[in-house]
């Protein structure tokens, strides 16, 4: 299982996921992380702590865009954790297909299907 | 314009998306006396499509920059402290507020800038020192709080 980790400035990461479980039905083994009054040590804190408390054989961390307060501590934390993989940039069709996918593919495979998805679902 | 922003945050999503590509900063200028080199790659990759450069501030006496439009960013005001001569050197327009928030804060302006003692001394010093502007304001168009207009005899 891979666990996901959703992140982003104000509510977009909670209110997107919702927006996915509207279509595909509740899910689990996720969290959403919000910048909202935390600074760059809180984040990386948060992160960590989700990637300690919540055992899974990887992580996936969905930044809102690369550059974002979220991207640094995320980055530090993928040379610590070999678990860890990170995606910037992330959208509805990309959300649905983590869920939908998460259980099949390796965490290589599901990245590249991912970026894939991302951008032909822009049109 | 050449302004100073003191955040604690350094290169993120309002300077990358609001001071960068909005109000067109080109030049950005990242002051500092010890970053971690893997974060410093960092931010060289982030902005590599822009004139991005890292000053160690204890390292060089005299700094001179020759662009017009610059934004300088600083983590926090204390390391000017020993040092408030760097700001003739930096030849700025506005020292920016952008994002300070301390534990125990003795004033708060704004919620990302709240200020501990120390801070406030610093400000105090600038505001006896230099006819400069001080803004408390996180992005170029958004409600700016003026702390010191720059006229030494207000």
């Amino acid at each position: 299982m891979i666990f996901g980790i959703f992140t982003s400035h104000g509510s977009f990461a909670s209110s997107a996921v919702q927006a996915a479980e509207e279509i595909i039905g509740k899910q689990d083994n996720y969290l959403c992380i919000s910048n909202t009054n935390l600074s760059i040590d809180d984040i990386k804190n948060k992160i960590e702590q989700a990637v300690i408390n919540y055992r899974a054989d990887a992580y996936f961390i969905f930044i809102d865009f690369y550059g974002s307060s979220f991207s640094l501590p995320a980055m530090k934390l993928a040379k610590d954790y070999d678990s860890l993989t990170l995606m910037f940039g992330f959208n509805l069709p990309v959300i649905i297909d983590f869920f939908s996918h998460r259980k099949s593919k390796t965490p290589d495979e599901l990245l590249i299907k991912l970026k894939h998805i991302g951008k032909e679902a822009v049109r | 314009m050449r302004i100073l922003r003191i955040d604690e945050r350094l290169i993120h999503g309002q300077v990358m998306i609001g001071w960068i590509e909005n109000a067109g900063f080109s030049n950005i200028i990242l002051l500092h006396e010890s970053i971690d080199a893997f974060v410093l790659d960092t931010y060289q990759n982030m902005l590599r499509d822009f004139n991005f450069r890292h000053i160690n501030i204890s390292r060089h006496e005299q700094l001179i920059f020759h662009e017009s439009k610059i934004l300088f960013i600083m983590k926090d005001l204390s390391l000017m402290s020993d040092n408030f001569d760097i700001l003739n050197q930096l030849k700025i327009d506005l020292l920016n507020l952008g994002g300070i928030r301390k534990s125990n804060p003795v004033m708060t302006i704004s919620p990302s800038v709240q200020l501990n003692q120390n801070d406030v001394d610093i400000l105090e010093i600038i505001k006896n020192k230099f006819a400069l502007e001080i803004n408390a304001q996180e992005l170029p168009y958004s409600n700016s709080i003026t702390l010191f207009n720059g006229n030494r005899n207000q």
